[in-house]
C-alpha cells in the first residue's frame, strides 16, 4: 500500500485505538517509533514483544497498560503514565520514587474503603424473619459498593445455610429465592416521598393480568457469579435462586412498572418457599403498595440500600404515616470501637511487606479516634498520608507514617 | 622572508575540494557547506547554507493533500584528521552571567482598594439608585493603612534568540524564530566554525550532515471537507500521532541515507570539503 492511501486510512479511521491505527499503517512498535512524537497519546493496551520509544516526546501519553519490553531511553517523560515493570531508561531511583507514590496511593484508596459494613449486613439478616420491610443506607458511592457486596454476601450465606438446614430436615417449603434489583438510576435523585404517580402505575401493573417481565436478566457482576460458583460447589444449589436484575431503562416509571411485574410474576406461582428481594439502590414504595403487595403474597422480604439523604432528610409526619410503609431501619454505625481503629492499623500495616512503617505516633493518633466518627478518623489519616506524599524522596527506601 | 609572502605560500599549501552535496529530499530540505576565503596552513573556515521547504503527499485523485514541514533541525560535522576550533562558532554568544532588575514599589491606596474591594463610602445608597442625604462618603481609613502592603516588581530583561545556535559536539540547531516551522533559507552571516587540521596528516575531511527526529515533523492538511489538523489532534491524537510516525518511515525509506541510528534521527542531506595539504608547496 502507498503512503498516501495509508495515511488516508490512518487519518480518516474512527479507530482510535494504538494497536489498530499500528496495524492499518503497518508501523512495527519495535523499529518504527523512535524519536516521534506521541505527547498526549493513549497507548491502550498496545502489546508487542518490544516497543521501543527512544527519544520519543511522552508528555502527558499514557503507558500504563501497554505490555511487553518498553524502551523510552532519552524520551521526554514529563507528565506521562509509565508503567513500572520492564522498562528500559527509567533509572533507579525514579523506579523507586514511582513504586513509593504508588504505594502511597494503594494506602490512601485502601484507607479510603475502610468501612464497618459488616453490623449492617449482620443487622440485616438477624432481621429478615420480620415481614415489615427493611432499610439501609449509604453515605457515599464508594460506600455504596461496599455495603451492597456485604449484604449480597451475607444474604448468599445465610440463603445458603437455610437451604441446608431445611433440606436436611426434608421441609416441604425449602425453597429460598434471592432476588437483588439494582437500578441503573443515579440513586441520589430517586425520590422517597414523592410516589403517587409512580405507586399508581405501579398498583395498575400488579393488578394486569399481564405478567411482561421487564429486567435485563442476564445482568451479573463478577463477585456475584464468583459467590454463585462456590454455592454450586458446595450446596444444594437447585434450591437457592439468586438472580441479580437490573432496569434495562432509566426511567423510573419503567423500574416500578417491572417491578411490580415480577413481584406479581412471583406471587402468582405460589410456590413454597420465601423470596427476598434486595433493592440496591432503587426507591422504596408507598405504603399503599406494600400492602397490595402483601395481598399478593406473604412469603415476600424486602431488604432496601437507599442513599443516606433519602433516609435521613426531612420528611414530613403526613407523609412518614400515610405514605411510606413501616420500615425497620437499620441505621449503619459510624463510631469506631478498639477493634475498629485496630483493623484499621492493620489494614495500613498489609503494605509493611512494600516499605511502609506506621509509626507510633500514627498508631496512637488512629487509636485515639475510638468512639468517633470513623470519617474524622480516614480524613486525619489521610491528611497525613498526603503531607507524607508531598515530601517523598527518592533515596530513601522506606516510608515512615 | 615578510609575513606577507609566507601567508601567501601557507594558502597555496592547502587546497580544499567541495564534494557536491547530497540532499535526497530536496523538497523538504538541503544542506551545503562551502570554502571561504580564510585558509592558512593549518586552519580553514567554513561557509553553510540550508534551505527548507515542505513534502507534500496526495492522493492519486487529488481528493486529500497532507504537508509536512520541520519544526526544527541539526547541522552536525564529523571530522577526519581534523577537529573544530574551540572559539569562533557561530551563534555560540556566551550567556549573560548577571541579570540586571528593577524592582519597582508602588503605594497606591486607590489601585490596592479596587484590587481588593476594600473601599467603603459611608451611608448607603437608596433603593433608587440615588445617594441619600447623609451620604458624605469618603475612602475609609482601613484601605488607607493596608495599602501599604502592596507593591509591584517587574524585571527588564533582554535575550536573543539565534535561528542558528551552537550546541555541543559541532552541532547547530536550526530553528525558526518567527514561525513554527523552518521555512527558506538559514545562513550564518559570517563563517560556521574553523576547523583546525591536526599535525602530521596531509589529507582529510569535513562532513556536515543534516537531520531532524521525528517528532519535530509538523503535518497539515489541505481540503476543503478534510478537518483540520486542530481539530484531528484535539479530537484524535492517536491518528494524528500515528500519521506522522508513518511519515518519518516513509521519509526514512525514500532516503538512500542509512538512517538506522540508535535515537531515530532521519538525515536529509549530506555535503562534504576535502582537504590537502602539499608538501612540497606546489
Amino acid at each position: 500500500m502507498e503512503i498516501d492511501a495509508k495515511l488516508s486510512l490512518v487519518l480518516s479511521s474512527d479507530k482510535v485505538d494504538l494497536q489498530t491505527l499500528l496495524e492499518i499503517a503497518r508501523l512495527d512498535p519495535s523499529a518504527d517509533l523512535k524519536g516521534c512524537d506521541f505527547s498526549n497519546v493513549d497507548f491502550g493496551t498496545l502489546e508487542a514483544e518490544e516497543i521501543d520509544l527512544s527519544f520519543c516526546n511522552l508528555s502527558g501519553a499514557d503507558l500504563r497498560n501497554v505490555r511487553g519490553r518498553l524502551n523510552i531511553q532519552g524520551a521526554t517523560c514529563a507528565g506521562a503514565k509509565l508503567p513500572i515493570n520492564n522498562v528500559i531508561g527509567m533509572s533507579e531511583s525514579q523506579k523507586r520514587f514511582r513504586l513509593k507514590r504508588d504505594l502511597l496511593k494503594q494506602v490512601a484508596l485502601s484507607a479510603h474503603r475502610f468501612y464497618l459494613p459488616s453490623r449492617v449486613a449482620k443487622d440485616i439478616v438477624a432481621h429478615i424473619d420480620q415481614k415489615r420491610p427493611l432499610v439501609t443506607c449509604y453515605r457515599s458511592h464508594t460506600e455504596h459498593a461496599i455495603v451492597a457486596q456485604s449484604i449480597q454476601s451475607s444474604l448468599i450465606g445465610t440463603c445458603n445455610e437455610r437451604v441446608d438446614d431445611l433440606y436436611r430436615k426434608r421441609a416441604r417449603d425449602s425453597r429460598i429465592r434471592l432476588i437483588e434489583i439494582s437500578s441503573a438510576l443515579t440513586p441520589a435523585r430517586l425520590p422517597l416521598d414523592h410516589g403517587n404517580d409512580l405507586d399508581d402505575a405501579f398498583l395498575r401493573s400488579l393488578q394486569s393480568s399481564e405478567t411482561r417481565l421487564l429486567f435485563d436478566t442476564s445482568v451479573t457482576t463478577d463477585y456475584v457469579s464468583s459467590v454463585i460458583d462456590h454455592i454450586k460447589r458446595n450446596s444444594y444449589y437447585d434450591r437457592l435462586s439468586f438472580q441479580r436484575l437490573s432496569a434495562y431503562s432509566n426511567s423510573i416509571d419503567s423500574l416500578h412498572i417491572g417491578l411490580s411485574h415480577f413481584v406479581k410474576l412471583i406471587a402468582d406461582r405460589t410456590s413454597p418457599g420465601i423470596t427476598i428481594f434486595f433493592m440496591n439502590g432503587v426507591s422504596p414504595f408507598s405504603n399503599n403498595t406494600w400492602t397490595q403487595i402483601q395481598r399478593a403474597s406473604h412469603n415476600l422480604r424486602f431488604v432496601w440500600l437507599v442513599p443516606s439523604n433519602m433516609l435521613y432528610r426531612d420528611i414530613s409526619a403526613n407523609v412518614k404515616q400515610n405514605l411510606l410503609p413501616s420500615f425497620v431501619v437499620i441505621k449503619p454505625t459510624d463510631l469506631v470501637t478498639k477493634s475498629d481503629a485496630s483493623d484499621f492499623i492493620a489494614r495500613i500495616e498489609n503494605y509493611k511487606k512494600s516499605g511502609l512503617i506506621v509509626s507510633e505516633e500514627c498508631r496512637n493518633t488512629i487509636l485515639s479516634h475510638v468512639g468517633k466518627s470513623v470519617a474524622d478518623m480516614k480524613n486525619v489519616f489521610l491528611s497525613r498520608l498526603m503531607r507524607i506524599a508531598a515530601n517523598v524522596s527518592k533515596s530513601e527506601d522506606q516510608i515512615i507514617l | 622572508m615578510s609575513a606577507n609572502s609566507k601567508k601567501q605560500r601557507d594558502i597555496a599549501r592547502v587546497s580544499l575540494a567541495e564534494v557536491p552535496a547530497v540532499n535526497p529530499i530536496e523538497e523538504l530540505a538541503e544542506i551545503e557547506i562551502y570554502k571561504t576565503q580564510s585558509v592558512t596552513d593549518k586552519d580553514f573556515c567554513i561557509g553553510l547554507v540550508t534551505r527548507f521547504a515542505s513534502y507534500g503527499i496526495s492522493c492519486e485523485n487529488w481528493s486529500y493533500g497532507a504537508i509536512s514541514r520541520l519544526k526544527e533541525a541539526t547541522v552536525k560535522l564529523n571530522f577526519e584528521n581534523c577537529t573544530i576550533d574551540r572559539e569562533g562558532r557561530y551563534g555560540d554568544a556566551a550567556r549573560p552571567q548577571s541579570l540586571s532588575a528593577t524592582r519597582t514599589v508602588k503605594n497606591s491606596a486607590e489601585q490596592f482598594a479596587k484590587l481588593h474591594g476594600k473601599i467603603s463610602l459611608g451611608g448607603g445608597i437608596s433603593s433608587a439608585g440615588a445617594l441619600t442625604s447623609d451620604n458624605r462618603g469618603s475612602v475609609s481609613a482601613e484601605a488607607g493603612r493596608t495599602s501599604s502592603a502592596a507593591s509591584t516588581e517587574s524585571y527588564d530583561y533582554k535575550d536573543t534568540i539565534s535561528s542558528i545556535e551552537a550546541m555541543p559536539g559541532g552541532r547547530w540547531k536550526i530553528v525558526d524564530v518567527f514561525s513554527d516551522y523552518l521555512r527558506g533559507k538559514y545562513e550564518p552571516n559570517e563563517h560556521l566554525c574553523k576547523i583546525n587540521i591536526s599535525p602530521d596528516y596531509t589529507f582529510g575531511s569535513v562532513i556536515a550532515s543534516l537531520y531532524f527526529y521525528p517528532k519535530d515533523i509538523t503535518l497539515e492538511l489541505y481540503e476543503n471537507d478534510t478537518p483540520s489538523i486542530k481539530k484531528l489532534m484535539k479530537e484524535k491524537p492517536n491518528n494524528v500521532a500515528v500519521a506522522k510516525a508513518l511519515i518519518a518511515k516513509h521519509l526514512k525509506e525514500i532516503n538512500p541515507v542509512d538512517n538506522n541510528s540508535r535515537d531515530g534521527r532521519i538525515v536529509i542531506g549530506m555535503s562534504r570539503i576535502d582537504f590537502k595539504v602539499n608538501e612540497d608547496g606546489n
